[in-house]
């Protein structure tokens, strides 16, 4: 068992390895994504703007769900697309966790606000 | 297919040139996508954002184990860039792609001049019962002659060009990096290498607050985006590797040429409403 005090040393080195997981976890799926893409056959359409994922979060969400259901190809590169996302955001709450440990209320707070732009971002987003 | 692979080579150059530049991926890959490849411009801001998400995180790993990155700096000011990002994200949802170019055009301008600029070396004192004793906005850092200690300055005006950097970061899909520099450089008078470091480490937080806009808006296309997001991560690695050896004056100055053109193209383009 550790006993000595949580500090900053080891909250870098959590986050560092944190950040370099989500960074290779996204890539690794990406790539899984494209080849099962590619079996399925896709064909890039002539006009960029012919790819749209829909206007509403609503429907963007809905069909990533659909599609990652299925196991198409192109929502399993979504979600790689999704876990990169996800990683500064699961960085945030690791500082989080090791300010509280570090008993700095200061920046527990400071952290609790920057989440809570990351929720009205999420939020005015779904609003779309 | 191919389509798929001429995006993944371009996104490689332009993660390669954004390292070397120093000015980041998403600078070069908005022009490319745009201009050299006919992607609509929110589309592009898109896989732009996601690529920084991914440059960003990857680089960060090596800074924050090294001990440069200031953790604590980077989250007060996180308060500022994601709150700037989200506005910025929110309000190019309402512009037209030629307009978002001529933006993106002025602040390449911008950026390059910044750039060009000496960087000062700052290493203040703190001072005792200042707010920047009071939100712990200093910190040290190892050097050859052993441990260096450093507090941040003007910390307020510093808070604000942060917001600024957050909102072009949210309008145009880039890192704003030059903007993050310029304000813990010039303004809170950071040491080079803690705002160098400590910006990088922001950057993927604020480009999430603008990709978590995007996505649901449908506007970041996974066969556009994932290609992006690998290129620009593989050409970053490779500059970054090759960055010792190849910074000279000489490449700078020719590197400041060829955006600075590039910004005026986009501005013609912009101008001539040829964005989609």
């Amino acid at each position: 068992m550790r006993t000595r005090p949580f500090t900053d040393v080891d909250l870098n080195r959590s986050v560092g390895n944190l950040l370099r997981l989500g960074v290779i976890l996204s890539v690794a799926t990406s790539l899984i994504g494209f080849i099962k893409l590619f079996t399925e056959g896709f064909k890039m359409p002539r006009k960029y703007n012919l790819l749209e994922m829909g206007d509403s979060s609503e429907k963007v969400w809905g069909s990533f769900w659909n599609s990652l259901i299925k196991g198409e190809g192109m929502a399993i590169i979504q979600l790689g697309i999704l876990l990169l996302i996800l990683t500064p955001l699961v960085r945030i709450v690791f500082a989080l966790i090791g300010y509280l440990k570090e008993k700095d209320y200061t920046y527990v707070v400071i952290s609790m606000i920057v989440l809570t732009i990351m929720i009205v971002s999420f939020l005015t987003g779904y609003a779309h | 297919m191919s389509e798929i692979i001429i995006l993944f080579i371009g996104a490689i150059a332009a993660g390669l040139m954004g390292s070397l530049t120093g000015l980041g991926g998403g600078v070069i890959i908005i022009p490319l996508l745009t201009l050299g490849f006919g992607v609509p411009m929110h589309y592009a801001i898109g896989a732009s954002l996601v690529s920084v998400i991914g440059t960003s995180s990857g680089a960060a790993v090596a800074f924050v184990k090294e001990g440069f990155t200031n953790m604590r700096i980077g989250m007060f000011l996180e308060i500022a860039t994601t709150m700037g990002a989200v506005v910025g994200a929110l309000v190019s949802g309402f512009l037209n792609p030629n307009t978002i170019g001529i933006i993106f055009a002025s602040i390449l301008i911008l950026t390059v001049l910044l750039n060009l600029r000496g960087k000062p070396d700052h290493q203040e004192e703190l001072i005792k019962g200042s707010l920047e004793h009071k939100l712990k906005l200093y910190g040290t850092f190892p050097d050859k002659d052993g441990i260096k200690s450093y507090a941040a300055r003007n910390s307020v005006p510093g808070f604000l060009m942060m917001v600024f950097a957050g909102a072009m970061s949210g309008l145009l899909g880039i890192g704003s990096g030059a903007l993050k520099v310029l304000a813990m450089d010039n303004m809170m008078k950071l040491p080079f290498k803690v705002s160098t470091t400590t910006s990088n480490f922001m950057i993927g937080v604020t480009a999430v607050a603008g990709a978590l806009i995007y996505f649901q808006r449908g506007q970041i296309i996974p066969v556009i985006a994932a290609p992006v997001l690998i290129g620009v991560v593989v050409g970053s690695f490779i500059g970054s590797k090759t960055l010792m050896v190849s910074k000279t004056k000489k490449l700078k100055t020719f590197f400041a040429i060829v955006i600075t053109l590039l910004s005026i193209y986009m501005m013609y383009n912009g101008v001539a409403k040829n964005f989609q």
